[in-house]
């Protein structure tokens, strides 16, 4: 018992996977040493001792095997010599030492321990495996690297064509070029000096650097003078381009203008690259003007207020023309500073306007289109990304190409790259890695697929109006389901998806904001005519508010307004929650506190996939959820003076 | 007369398995016995004679073991194991049909129809 235990424990440690390590890291150094001593030993004659050292040197097998077929081939020809055989003889029976040495090695190594046996199996499964993926790679190397796009539609033709109608004298562009420039280096300088003055419609008498900046703006008179009359033309109307014209004045580079690119350009550049410097300059040029409202209502110069606000308003219209996305964003932006700026001046003095000036600002308020997006561009903006990133097999579809891997990772935030890398062994590293992209990429049909329904969802919803706003978070859903079903893909237009919802959203508050504004207006003419504010909106006439201004927390109900205890009045929606709370803010902070799927969530379930969806009624509409938004409503237009304000009673 | 490599690769081990039957054998031995008393039709010299016997003996089919010889010199003896001793018993059987099979076809001459 004790014998066969002991035996047991001795065959187990010799056959154990680090035995047979061992023994094989043994057998690297010296590996003949046991097999050759015993031949020593052995002293077989020349020609047998050759054959048979020449065949164990061969086998390339462990220390210990080598000694064990020596020990039997030593045997082997002892007898046959006893048996009265010539050495050369015997010699010539061993046979070709380099085919027995072969036959002995793989023989002798099926003897070996079981866990070598997995070990010599693993390893040539794994090289199987990695033939065979060195093969799909070789094959996705050649396929991607023998790519290339094909420029098939000159977008940039189609969006310069949008101002083709257009003469010089009906763009502001040259003025917005010109003072927009000027205003850059003094609102700098401004900023440079007084630090207190980073928002120009912050800046309170009293602040340091305030009179730096009132004198500024005062200089800057026959400028802005230019700016209410450019204001007024149709268009902004700047040329397109890629480069930015510019000026080095004292080490400081300042922006001028853009320089109009040719066809030959647009080859190199995406649409998506084109400079847009008439933006950030119209809605600086509209915060000049505002500062140059309150100077005008300092000065007792209500004219130049109501044209200043007019201006304001016209450059707003004008960026709504602009064929972009962004350009209707910042449309929005400027045309609630409109309404914020008017608001103002009604708390701190409700009768500065006349009628007819009150009637002037709401014309101009109405003349702004109502707010909408340019999705269309959008498209083309995309599909232009597409033909210079995709090849084009003639039917619509196509796979990622070189140029488009670069070119995409040109395009910030849209896929991993680190563009800035020149680190040579990273950039080899990079060539290697990036035919996998098209594992992780779709194709061009598929990737249109995305956008294509993603933007026209977009449409549907801002057709349909805010109580459809649970599909942009419904498509979000859908868009992580897939991902998740997948590898983990890179789509761009998965990426710009919650933006572009984003957008969606602006232009529903954005509409009720107008329609807030279009209230004050008709508030103010009933103030003037009646000498006291409306009890409710409904006293004012048809004449004066065409429509009911409609609350986008509270579908089919009318924005709230209540009059000041203290003077003027306040307009508001219910906001996220959908209750009314008499015109109290939210004080609980959450983000994108006036989020209209905070009101109108949609009730998304899971089938059995996984995939998101989304419950309905028995006429087939979305059910919605309770609201989720925070406690308290969301202030639209608010004339009230503070108790501490010298308008108060 | 010697056999083609394949036939050899099917016969060989039957040969051998069944010469152990009889009594344990050492390599010589065996090439000797095999080219004796097959008529030279089954002889194979060591380099076909010792990768069998290893592939049998991985296989479980025979064990070996070294053993003092009348010369005073050390011989490795191969003996048949159970499994062996089935297999061989399953070889028997095969063959026999074979044979069998073959006669019918009339390749093999003389043997039992």
């Amino acid at each position: 018992m004790s014998n066969g235990f002991t035996n047991a424990w001795g065959w187990s440690i010799r056959h154990s996977p680090l035995m047979a390590m061992w023994r094989s890291t043994r057998s690297m150094i010296h590996p003949n040493k046991n097999a050759f001593a015993l031949l020593e030993a052995a002293a077989l004659p020349e020609p047998v001792d050759a054959v048979i050292r020449t065949t164990i040197a061969r086998t390339k097998l462990w220390r210990d095997e080598r000694a064990h077929i020596a020990r039997e081939l030593i045997a082997h020809a002892q007898d046959s010599l006893d048996a009265g055989r010539d050495p050369h003889q015997v010699a010539d029976t061993f046979g070709d030492p380099r085919r027995v040495a072969r036959l002995m090695r793989r023989s002798m190594k099926r003897k070996r321990p079981f866990s070598w046996q997995l070990y010599r199996c693993s390893r040539r499964v794994a090289a199987a495996l990695f033939l065979i993926v060195l093969a799909g790679y070789v094959t996705l190397a050649v396929r991607f690297y023998s790519g290339s796009p094909y420029i098939e539609t000159d977008y940039f033709a189609v969006l310069s064509a949008h101002d083709s109608a257009y003469g010089p004298e009906q763009r502001s562009w040259p003025v917005i070029a010109e003072v927009g420039h000027r205003w850059d280096r003094e609102s700098s300088r401004l900023i440079n000096t007084h630090t207190s003055l980073n928002s120009i419609l912050a800046a309170r008498p009293g602040d340091a650097g305030y009179e730096d900046l009132v004198e500024t703006v005062r200089a800057m008179e026959q400028d802005l003078q230019q700016v209410r009359e450019a204001a007024k033309r149709p268009i902004i109307g700047a040329p397109k381009g890629y480069e930015l014209e510019q000026v080095h004045e004292e080490g400081v580079s300042w922006t001028v203008g853009i320089v109009p690119a040719d066809e030959e350009a647009y080859l190199d550049h995406t649409l998506i690259g084109a400079l847009l410097p008439q933006l950030s300059w119209t809605r600086r040029l509209s915060i000049l003007l505002a500062f140059d409202a309150r100077l005008a209502r300092e000065e007792g110069d209500t004219d130049r207020v109501v044209q200043n606000l007019i201006s304001i308003a016209h450059l707003a219209r004008q960026c709504s023309r602009e064929p972009y996305l962004i350009s209707s964003l910042v449309s929005m932006a400027i045309d609630g500073m409109f309404a914020k700026e008017i608001a103002l001046i009604l708390r701190e003095d409700p009768n500065l306007f006349s009628t007819g000036q009150i009637a002037e600002l709401a014309h101009a308020n109405a003349m702004t289109q109502e707010a909408d997006l340019n999705l269309e561009t959008e498209r083309m903006l995309f599909d232009d990304i597409l033909q210079r990133a995709y090849t084009d097999d003639g039917s619509g579809n196509g796979r990622l190409t070189p140029e488009g891997a670069e070119l995409l990772a040109g395009l910030q935030g849209i896929y991993w790259r680190d563009a800035n890398q020149t680190n040579s062994s990273y950039q080899v590293m990079e060539s290697v890695a990036m035919p996998t992209m098209l594992l992780l990429m779709n194709d061009r049909a598929e990737e249109r697929a995305i956008y294509n329904s993603i933007l026209d969802r977009n449409k549907l919803v801002l057709a349909q109006g805010p109580r459809a706003i649970g599909w942009m978070s419904y498509d979000q859903q859908v868009l992580e389901w897939r991902a998740e079903q997948r590898l983990p893909m890179i789509s761009p237009a998965e990426m710009v998806a919650p933006a572009m919802g984003s957008s969606v959203q602006q232009v529903f508050l954005h509409r009720m904001r107008d329609q807030a504004a279009a209230a004050m207006f008709a508030i103010e003419v009933y103030r003037n005519e009646h000498a006291r504010l409306p009890e409710s909106l409904h006293e004012l006439p048809a004449s004066l508010l065409p429509q009911q201004p409609q609350d986008a927390f509270d579908l089919g109900n009318t924005i709230r307004y209540i009059k000041g205890d203290y003077g003027g009045y306040v307009l508001y929606s219910v906001g996220a929650d959908g209750d009314d709370d008499r015109a109290s803010p939210p004080t609980e902070y959450v983000d994108n506190v006036n989020d209209l799927m905070m009101r109108y969530p949609f009730i998304i379930t899971q089938d059995d996939s996984g995939k998101p969806l989304v419950e309905r009624d028995a006429s087939g509409q979305p059910r919605l959820g309770s609201p989720l938004g925070p406690d308290g409503d969301w202030i639209l237009i608010d004339t009230r003076p503070a108790p501490d304000d010298p308008q108060a009673p | 007369m010697k056999l083609e490599r394949e036939l050899m690769r099917g016969a060989g081990p039957t040969a051998v398995l069944k010469l152990l039957s009889r009594r344990a054998m050492y390599g010589y031995e065996l090439v000797e016995a095999l080219a004796a008393q097959s008529d030279g039709v089954l002889a194979m010299g060591q380099s076909t004679l010792y990768p069998m016997l290893y592939n049998l003996e991985a296989k479980g089919l025979i064990e070996a073991d070294w053993r003092d010889a009348d010369n005073g010199r050390q011989r490795k003896y191969y003996a048949l194991t159970g499994k062996g001793k089935s297999k061989l018993k399953a070889d028997e059987k095969a063959w026999t049909k074979l044979t069998q099979a073959l006669g019918d076809l009339g390749v093999v001459k003389g043997a039992p129809a």
